[in-house]
C-alpha cells in the first residue's frame, strides 16, 4: 500500500515538474523584469526595477530579472533558476532572482560573464546584507529595491559606470558615521530627562547648603562649621574613631509587645543607569524566532548554458 | 528542633534526598523541552492548508462533472485535514497529508480521463499546480532532517538516551 502511495506522489510530483516549467513564461516590458506571481509587488518598484534595467542595458548591456513566486512547485529552487535564466534568454552578463514567499526561500543565478567575479558566497552575501532581513519581516518593496540597487552598485564598481541612483532611505554599504557633535547632540536629546534630572538634584544641594551657611552667619558668635560641598557623599570626621568595646547585648524580654519598634532606616540611593549606544537602532529588537543567524548554504558551480553559479538563502519555517 | 536543625547527618540525608529527585526530575524537564522545541520545527500546516484550498477547486470541478465518488473521498480527507488542529503530531499531519495527496491525485485522474472543454482543462491544470506547490514545498522540508541530527547528537546520547528510557520522555516523531 505504501509503494502505491509513493508511486501516486512520485508520478504527480513528475507530472508538476513539466506542468512548472512551461507554466512561467517571460512577461513583456516591464512584466520582463519583474515576474510577480504573488501580487506583493508594488507598481511603483515594478516601475524602478525597469527603469534600473534600462540604465543597467545600455551601459553594460546586463539584465537584472526578478522572480516572485508563491511556490517553486516540484523544482528545486536553484535548479529554477538556472532553467529560467536559459529559457527566458537572459543576457550573459546578467542576473536572475528567483523567490517563494510561502517557503520564505529564493535563489540566484548569474550569466557565464560574470560568475567569477560575481561568486556564489557573493550571492548568498547580498541576499544575507541586502535582502532577508525586510523579506522575512514581509517587506518585499523595500528588500527587493534594496537588492536591486546594491545590485546595480556592484556593476558601477566593477564596469566603472554609474546606474543606481541610491535612495535616501535604504542602506548602502558604505554609510558614513554620524560626526562628533552629532553623536553629542543625539546623545543629549536622548537622555534629555536623566540631564534635567541630575541638574535639579545638584541645584537642591547648592541651594540647601547657601541656607544653612547664612543661618550659621546670621548666629551671634557662633562658629561657622567646616563647609563640606558635596557632604552627602563625603564622610564627615575621616579620622578613625575610637570606639569603646560593645557590652553584650541583654536577650529581649519575652511576649514583649510594649513600645514602638525601631525605626528602620533609609535605604540607599540606586546607580545611575548605564548610557545606550550612539546609534539610533535598537541593540536587538528582533525576536527570538526559530530563524538561523546564517543562511542555508546552497551548492555553487552549476553549469547552466547561460546561468553559472547560483547562490541562494532560505530559513527553518 | 533545635537539635534537628543541628544534626549533620540529617542535614546530608535531605540534601541526598533533594539531589537524587531533583535532578533527574529537571533533566527530564530539559530533554522533554528540548524534544518539543524540534517538534515545533515543523511548519506545515500553511502548505497543508493551501493543498486543501485547492482540492476544494478541484472538488468543485469533479461535482460540476459527476464524479461523485471520487469527490467524496476528497472531500472526506479535507474534512479530516482541516479538523488537524495546532498541536497535531507530526504522525497525523503526515498521514492526513498523504490521504489526501492521494484522494486528490484520484480526483484528478478521473476528471483527466473525462472529454473536457479548454475551459475545464485549464482549470484542471491551475489546480493542479495549486496542489502541488505546497506539495513540493512540504517534501522540500528540512524536519526530518533535524529530527535525525537532534537523535543522533542529542538523544541517543548519554545522559539523554538513559533519562529518556527510565523517564519516559518520547522522541521526536517524525514527519512520515
Amino acid at each position: 500500500m505504501k509503494k502505491v502511495l509513493s508511486a501516486v506522489i512520485a508520478v504527480t510530483l513528475l507530472l508538476t515538474l513539466t506542468l512548472t516549467a512551461s507554466a512561467l513564461e517571460p512577461g513583456e516590458g516591464a512584466d520582463f523584469y519583474v515576474y510577480d506571481e504573488t501580487g506583493l509587488l508594488s507598481e511603483a518598484t515594478k516601475n524602478e526595477i525597469y527603469d534600473l534595467n534600462g540604465r543597467l542595458e545600455d551601459q553594460y548591456g546586463a539584465q537584472l530579472v526578478i522572480v516572485f513566486l508563491n511556490y517553486f512547485g516540484a523544482t528545486d529552487p536553484d535548479e529554477l533558476a538556472v532553467s529560467l535564466f536559459n529559457d527566458w534568454g537572459v543576457s550573459e552578463n546578467g542576473m536572475l532572482m528567483v523567490v517563494s514567499v510561502k517557503e520564505q526561500t529564493g535563489s540566484m543565478t548569474v550569466g557565464d560573464k560574470i560568475t567569477r567575479r560575481f561568486t556564489v558566497s557573493d550571492m548568498d552575501s547580498y541576499f544575507e546584507k541586502y535582502f532577508v532581513d525586510d523579506f522575512y519581516d514581509g517587506k518585499y518593496d523595500s528588500a527587493v529595491m534594496n537588492m536591486s540597487t546594491q545590485l546595480a552598485l556592484w556593476y558601477d564598481s566593477e564596469f566603472g559606470g554609474s546606474t543606481a541612483e541610491v535612495p535616501p532611505s535604504y542602506t548602502t554599504p558604505n554609510d558614513p558615521a554620524p560626526g562628533f557633535f552629532a553623536t553629542v547632540l543625539s546623545f543629549i536629546m536622548r537622555n534629555i530627562v536623566v540631564i534635567l534630572l541630575v541638574c535639579a538634584v545638584i541645584f537642591i544641594i547648592f541651594r540647601a547648603d547657601r541656607r544653612r551657611y547664612r543661618g550659621y552667619y546670621s548666629g551671634m558668635g557662633m562658629p561657622m562649621p567646616r563647609y563640606y560641598p558635596w557632604f552627602i557623599f563625603m564622610p564627615r570626621h575621616p579620622y578613625h574613631r575610637y570606639r569603646p568595646p560593645t557590652p553584650p547585648r541583654p536577650s529581649p524580654p519575652r511576649n514583649s509587645n510594649r513600645g514602638a519598634g525601631g525605626f528602620g532606616g533609609f535605604g540607599g540611593f540606586g546607580g545611575f543607569g548605564g548610557f545606550g549606544p550612539s546609534s539610533s537602532r535598537p541593540s536587538s529588537s528582533r525576536p527570538s524566532s526559530p530563524r538561523p543567524s546564517s543562511p542555508r548554504p546552497r551548492g555553487g558551480g552549476m553549469g547552466g548554458r547561460s546561468g553559472g553559479s547560483v547562490g541562494g538563502f532560505g530559513r527553518h519555517r | 528542633m533545635k537539635k534537628l536543625l543541628n544534626d549533620r547527618r540529617l542535614a546530608a540525608g535531605v540534601l541526598a534526598v533533594a539531589v537524587l529527585v531533583f535532578t533527574p526530575l529537571g533533566a527530564k524537564l530539559s530533554l522533554q523541552r528540548a524534544v518539543n522545541k524540534v517538534q515545533r520545527g515543523l511548519a506545515v500546516e500553511e502548505y497543508i492548508s493551501d493543498s486543501v484550498n485547492a482540492a476544494r477547486n478541484l472538488v468543485t470541478l469533479g461535482s460540476s462533472l459527476g464524479l461523485d465518488v471520487e469527490t467524496d473521498t476528497l472531500r472526506d480527507y479535507m474534512t479530516a485535514c482541516e479538523k488537524l488542529g495546532d498541536n497535531a503530531s507530526p504522525k497525523a499531519l503526515a498521514q492526513a497529508n498523504r490521504d489526501l495527496a492521494s484522494a486528490f491525485e484520484d480526483l484528478r485522474s478521473a476528471i483527466a480521463g473525462q472529454e473536457l472543454s479548454e475551459r475545464d482543462a485549464e482549470s484542471l491544470e491551475l489546480y493542479t499546480n495549486a496542489f502541488t506547490g505546497p506539495q513540493a514545498a512540504i517534501g522540500r522540508e528540512s524536519y526530518n532532517e533535524d529530527v535525525d541530527k537532534f537523535m543522533t547528537g542529542t538523544y541517543d546520547k548519554f545522559p539523554a538516551s538513559l533519562i529518556g528510557s527510565l523517564l519516559g520522555v518520547d522522541p521526536p516523531e517524525y514527519f512520515n
